[in-house]
């Protein structure tokens, strides 16, 4: 079986949506659990005015819940794989940023953690990068499959 | 369903839910989707630094009562070495101190605030310490009753959160100073430091 058949196969599709939606909703459970202390995190990253830090704060969580629970619709799959993709830019774009400027930060990605060192940080901010690629390739992975399903 | 229809559908459902559970949040879940700015005490912008004031004409020490009492004398005196050892600057009104200022402002009486969640605040804080949770709702509202509480913006006011690079306290310094405070002290360390060297710590909510 090559490997474009096996990409394109249900149960591999299934497995891209499932991973995707729960990294998402895993994600979205402390952001949404303490609105405050991602607005903190928000605000380390350096790339939000501060009059949008709080709405950012509010509603991005949100969007990774609703976009990770509409990734295992059907119907809502395409919709919730473009959103996917854009979140995952916008992580990508905002760790790189920040990775440049040599701004080591708590990338807040699952929540709050525990203190670490400059070193340790900046670690976990590329490992961050490779995992949100890694979703974005997911992401693309089902909005292939659904291109070729509609055609 | 088509796809544009399906993500305005998605940001939609995300709007509303946040719509809904920041309502529903208890006040330290709560956000203020626009958060009130903080405005100076006078009307007449930009606030005009304030000249420090002879130790004669200060306000007296807020504690104690009666006469001259030798702990009335004491607090004047403490409050006199705090006006003297921190002045007014207004090229920098924001200013770090290390641990051994924070504890000998500690000494004096100084008033200190604590920049951290009130979670935080509530497993351990530097003893008298108050707590203005900085990403906590209302924000202006505190600053606002510490300004009213406090009997001159010239006195010192320490200002730390949890060390490191914890730049909350830095924050907060700043809202204090648009606020009208004038003397704004950050303690870079912060309660970990405080607390590693065995001072004077609190637990539980209120001072």
């Amino acid at each position: 079986m090559r490997i474009g058949e096996v990409c394109l196969h249900p149960r591999a599709v299934r497995l891209s949506a499932w991973s995707l939606a729960s990294v998402l909703v895993y994600a979205a459970i402390p952001k949404l659990a303490d609105p405050p202390a991602f607005a903190q995190n928000l605000h380390a990253y350096g790339l939000l005015p501060a009059a949008l830090l709080a709405p950012a704060a509010l509603v991005l969580p949100w969007v990774e819940f609703w976009v990770g629970l509409g990734l295992l619709f059907q119907r809502l799959r395409g919709s919730a794989a473009w959103l996917a993709l854009g979140l995952m830019l916008v992580f990508l774009g905002a760790l790189g940023i920040n990775l440049a400027k040599g701004n080591a930060l708590d990338c807040g990605c699952f929540g709050a953690s525990a203190p670490k060192t400059r070193e340790q940080r900046f670690l976990d901010m590329k490992l961050a990068m490779l995992r949100n690629g890694l979703l974005a390739l997911l992401a693309v992975h089902l909005l292939v499959t659904r291109r070729r399903d509609n055609s | 369903m088509r796809p544009a229809l399906g993500v305005l559908f998605l940001l939609f459902l995300a709007l509303a839910s946040a719509a809904v559970s920041n309502a529903l949040a208890g006040p330290r879940r709560h956000l203020n989707w626009f958060p009130r700015s903080i405005a100076p005490p006078v009307p007449s912008p930009p606030p005009s630094p304030q000249p420090v004031r002879p130790i004669e004409a200060q306000s007296p020490p807020r504690q104690g009562a009666g006469g001259d009492s030798p702990r009335r004398r004491k607090a004047h005196e403490a409050l006199a070495e705090l006006y003297l050892r921190y002045p007014a600057d207004p090229a920098r009104p924001i200013r770090e101190v290390g641990s051994s200022d924070a504890k000998w402002l500690h000494e004096r009486g100084a008033l200190f605030l604590d920049a951290r969640r009130s979670e935080a605040f509530e497993q351990g804080h530097i003893a008298d310490a108050r707590s203005i949770p900085f990403w906590e709702e209302d924000l202006a509202e505190k600053v606002a009753q510490v300004f009213a509480s406090c009997s001159d913006p010239a006195l010192p006011v320490v200002v730390y959160c949890s060390g490191g690079d914890c730049r909350d306290s830095h924050l907060l310094a700043e809202k204090l100073w648009l606020a009208g405070f004038r003397t704004l002290l950050t303690y870079q360390s912060g309660f970990p430091d405080w607390k590693a060297r065995g001072w004077p710590v609190r637990h539980g909510g209120a001072p």
